[in-house]
C-alpha cells in the first residue's frame, strides 16, 4: 500500500495551503476589476506553475511542487496520488454545484423558445466544431483515427454556455427576469444537461475500449439512473430535506447528506462505465430541484465548493500545464472565430424561430456566447484521456477567459442598439 | 347582432362574479359545498348554477333545491343543470356556455401519490378552466366570511388582475386584512455571487430586490380602486413561486388565498417537475382561488 510519508505530508500540505491562499488573493484582486474569481485562480496557477515560477525560479518551483517538477521521482508519487484525488474530488464537487443550478421546471416553463434556442445553439456549434477539426486536423492535433471524436468534442465545448457567469451579468443588468433573460437561463440550463450527457458518453466511448464495458449497457443504465434520480430521487430528496433540516444538526446534516449522495451518484456512474462527473451532476440536479432546500443551505454549499474546491482545480490547471510553451496563437484565433460565430448565430437563429423579435434574438445570441468553468473542466478531462493535447487545452482556457471578459460589454452594446 | 360565447368571455374581467357555479357530486360533503357557494352568491348578488354530471332524477333534484333554499336563495336566482358526459369536460362546457365567472369545487387537501399524477377531477378542472376556480378543502356547514385573505403578487403580467380581484373580494367580504405577498425568486443567485461577494454585499443585494418588489406592489395597489379601504399588509418572501406562498399560507393560515391561473396548460411534466400552481395543488393549504384573467 502506498502511504504518504512524513515529508510527503509536509509537501502536500504546503502545496494545498499555498494554492488556497494565493488563489484567494488573486480572486479578490480580479473581483476588484469586476472579473470572476476563476480568472484570478487560473492566473494564480499559471504564476505558480511551470509557465512563470518554474521558468524564472526553477529551484523555488521544485522546492514547493516537487511532485510536478519531478514526477518521475518515486518518492513523490504518493503526493501525486493525493493531489490527483483532491483534484478529482474538486471536479466532482464542481459538477455537483453545476447540477444544482439546473432547474428543469424553468426549462419546461419557457417551452418552445428555450427548446428552439437550445437546439440551434448546440447544433450549429457542434457542426462548426466538427467541420473545423475535419478541415484543420493538424491545427487541432487530431490524428486520422480520432478526427471525428475530437471534432465532436470541440463542438460540445463551443456549444456550452456558462450559467453562473451569464446569470450574474443578467442580474446586474436587470435583465434576468425579462423574457430574454429567462430564455437565456433556461436554454443554458438545458445545454448544460445535454452537453454533459453527450460528453460523458463521448468519454465512455473513448475509455470503452480499455475498460471493456458494453456501451449499450452503459447507455441503458444511465437513462435508468437519470430517469430515477430526476423523478423519484428528486421527490425523495425533497420530502426528506425538511426532516433533515429540522432534526439533524444544521448545516452539518444537510451538507453530509448532499455530499454523501453526490459521491454515491458519482461512484454509480463510474461503475457503469460513465465518468463519475455525470453522477455528481445528476444528483446535483435532483438536490437543487428541491424547493425545500433552504436558501442559506444552498448558499453554504456554493460557498464551500466555490471557495475551497474550485481553487484547487483551477490553480492545478496552471500548475500542470505550461501556458507559455503551449500557447498556439493561430489555434486560439481559429477557435475564437469558430466559437463566437457559431454560438452567436446558432442561438440567434433558435431564439428567432422560437418567437423572439430580431433584436431580442440577437441579444440572446450574444449572451449565449459566454463560456466558463465547465468548458475548462471538459477540456481537462478530455486532456486526461488523451483526446486533446495541451495546446488545444490552453486554447480552450483562453477562449473562456476572452469570452468572460467580452460578454458583458457585447450584451450591453446589443441591447443599446 | 348576437355576441358569440368566445367574444363574451374574451376580455371579461374576473370580477364581479355575476354567475357562480358549483359542481355537485352527492358525496358526503355536497351540502356544505353548496352552502359555501350559496354564501358567495348572496354576498356577490350572483346567479347560482348547480352543475351535475349525469342524469338527475327528481329526488336528487329536490335534494339540491332544498339545500339551496335552506341558504335563503330564492328559486329564481338559481338553476340546476345536468348533462351526461365526461366529468371534467362536461363541467367546463357548462361553465363556458353559461359564462360562469366563478366555479366552486370541494377538493381534498392532499391526494394519494398516484391520484396526484393522474389528476383528480377538481385538480384537472383547476388546470384547464377558463374561468376562476375556488377549491375548498374544508367547506363548513356554517360558512364564514373570508376575514383573512392573502394574494400572491408574483411579478407576472396576470398579477394586477389577481390583485384587483383580491381587493374586490376583500371589500365585499369586509375582510380584516389582506396580505399582499410578493414572491421573489432569482434562480442562480447563490452561484452567481458565491465566489465574489461578502455577506453584507449579498444581503444588500437581496434587500435591493425586496425593495424593488415592495415598490412594484405599492405602485400596483395605488392603481387599484378600493384598496385604500382595506387593511393591507405587504410582504416579500424569497423562494420558488408557488412553493414560497404555500409555505406562507401554511404559517399565516388565511381563509382564502388568491393566485394567478397557470400561464399555460399544465400537464404531467409539470407535475413531475412541479412549479407555481402545482405546489399548491399538491397540498391545498387553505381555500384557494385561482383567478383566470380571460385574455387580459
Amino acid at each position: 500500500m502506498v502511504k504518504l510519508g512524513h515529508h510527503d505530508i509536509i509537501v502536500f500540505l504546503i502545496a494545498l495551503g499555498l494554492i488556497l491562499i494565493i488563489a484567494r488573493l488573486f480572486a479578490e484582486l480580479f473581483n476588484q476589476f469586476k472579473l470572476p474569481s476563476v480568472l484570478g485562480e487560473i492566473i494564480a496557477g499559471v504564476l505558480l506553475g511551470p509557465s512563470v515560477l518554474g521558468f524564472f525560479w526553477p529551484e523555488s518551483f521544485e522546492y514547493l511542487f516537487p511532485f510536478i517538477a519531478h514526477p518521475e521521482f518515486t518518492s513523490t508519487i504518493p503526493v501525486q496520488y493525493a493531489m490527483d484525488s483532491m483534484i478529482n474530488i474538486s471536479v466532482i464537487m464542481l459538477l455537483f454545484v453545476a447540477g444544482m443550478e439546473v432547474q428543469l421546471p424553468l426549462v419546461i416553463e419557457q417551452g418552445k423558445v428555450a427548446l428552439s434556442t437550445t437546439f440551434f445553439s448546440m447544433l450549429i456549434p457542434i457542426a462548426v466544431g466538427y467541420l473545423g477539426v475535419h478541415f484543420l486536423p493538424d491545427l487541432f492535433m487530431a490524428t486520422d483515427g480520432d478526427v471525428g471524436l475530437v471534432g465532436f468534442f470541440i463542438g460540445v465545448v463551443l456549444s456550452i454556455t456558462a450559467l453562473p457567469v451569464i446569470a450574474r451579468i443578467l442580474i446586474d443588468m436587470k435583465l434576468f427576469k425579462t423574457r430574454i433573460g429567462m430564455t437565456i437561463i433556461a436554454s443554458a440550463m438545458l445545454i448544460d444537461l445535454l452537453g454533459w450527457l453527450i460528453f460523458s458518453v463521448l468519454l465512455s466511448v473513448i475509455e470503452g475500449g480499455s475498460s471493456g464495458v458494453d456501451l449499450t449497457y452503459t447507455l441503458v443504465s444511465i437513462i435508468l439512473f437519470g430517469g430515477f434520480m430526476l423523478t423519484i430521487g428528486t421527490r425523495l430528496i425533497d420530502k426528506s430535506l425538511p426532516w433533515v433540516q429540522t432534526k439533524f444538526a444544521w448545516p452539518g446534516g444537510v451538507l453530509a447528506l448532499s455530499f454523501g449522495l453526490c459521491f454515491l451518484g458519482a461512484a454509480f456512474t463510474e461503475s457503469i462505465g460513465i465518468h463519475s462527473i455525470l453522477g455528481a451532476f445528476i444528483v446535483g440536479i435532483a438536490f437543487g430541484e428541491s424547493a425545500n432546500l433552504r436558501d442559506r443551505t444552498r448558499e453554504i454549499i456554493h460557498q464551500f465548493i466555490t471557495n475551497v474546491f474550485a481553487p484547487i482545480f483551477f490553480v492545478s490547471i496552471g500548475l500542470y500545464v505550461n501556458f507559455v510553451e503551449n500557447f498556439n496563437f493561430s489555434l486560439i484565433a481559429i477557435l475564437l472565430v469558430l466559437a463566437y460565430s457559431s454560438k452567436i448565430l446558432g442561438a440567434r437563429i433558435g431564439a428567432g424561430l422560437g418567437g423572439l423579435s430580431k433584436k431580442d434574438a440577437w441579444t440572446v445570441g450574444v449572451s449565449m456566447n459566454t463560456h466558463g468553468v465547465l468548458e475548462i473542466i471538459l477540456g481537462s478531462l478530455a486532456m486526461s484521456v488523451g483526446l486533446i493535447n495541451e495546446e488545444v487545452f490552453v486554447a480552450i482556457v483562453v477562449l473562456v477567459v476572452v469570452s468572460i471578459i467580452t460578454s458583458a460589454p457585447m450584451i450591453k452594446r446589443t441591447i443599446n442598439k | 347582432m348576437s355576441v358569440s360565447l368566445a367574444e363574451q368571455l374574451r376580455g371579461r374581467l374576473p370580477y364581479p362574479f355575476e354567475t357562480i357555479a358549483v359542481a355537485v357530486t352527492f358525496s358526503s360533503r355536497y351540502k356544505v359545498v353548496i352552502k359555501e357557494a350559496a354564501r358567495l352568491a348572496r354576498i356577490h348578488r350572483s346567479k347560482l348554477i348547480l352543475i351535475y354530471v349525469g342524469v338527475l332524477d327528481e329526488q336528487q333534484k329536490q335534494k339540491m333545491t332544498r339545500c339551496v333554499k335552506e341558504c335563503h336563495i330564492k328559486e329564481k336566482y338559481f338553476t340546476i343543470i345536468s348533462m351526461k358526459g365526461a366529468v371534467v369536460n362536461t363541467i367546463l362546457k357548462i361553465c363556458k356556455q353559461n359564462v360562469v365567472d366563478l366555479l366552486v369545487l370541494g377538493a381534498l387537501k392532499k391526494e394519494s401519490v398516484i391520484k396526484h399524477y393522474v389528476g383528480s377531477v377538481a385538480r384537472k378542472i383547476s388546470r384547464k378552466a377558463k374561468c376562476s376556480v375556488l377549491l375548498m378543502p374544508n367547506p363548513k356547514d356554517r360558512p364564514q366570511t373570508f376575514n383573512k385573505i392573502a394574494v400572491s403578487a408574483v411579478d407576472l403580467p396576470k398579477t394586477p388582475l389577481t390583485m384587483t380581484t383580491a381587493v374586490y373580494i376583500a371589500n365585499q367580504e369586509n375582510s380584516d386584512v389582506l396580505h399582499v405577498v410578493s414572491e421573489e425568486y432569482i434562480p442562480m443567485f447563490e452561484s452567481a455571487y458565491a465566489d465574489c461577494s461578502t455577506d453584507v454585499e449579498l444581503d444588500n443585494r437581496k434587500a435591493e430586490f425586496a425593495e424593488q418588489c415592495k415598490l412594484r406592489t405599492r405602485k400596483l395597489l395605488d392603481e387599484i380602486p378600493g384598496s385604500s379601504a382595506i387593511n393591507i399588509k405587504k410582504r416579500v418572501i424569497f423562494g420558488k413561486p408557488g412553493h414560497s406562498i404555500h409555505v406562507f399560507a401554511k404559517s399565516c393560515k388565511p381563509d382564502l388565498l388568491l393566485v394567478n391561473s397557470p400561464k399555460k396548460h399544465l400537464g404531467l411534466l409539470d407535475r413531475l417537475f412541479p412549479h407555481d400552481l402545482e405546489y399548491l395543488l399538491e397540498d391545498l393549504p387553505c381555500n384557494l382561488l385561482i383567478v383566470h384573467s380571460r385574455g387580459f
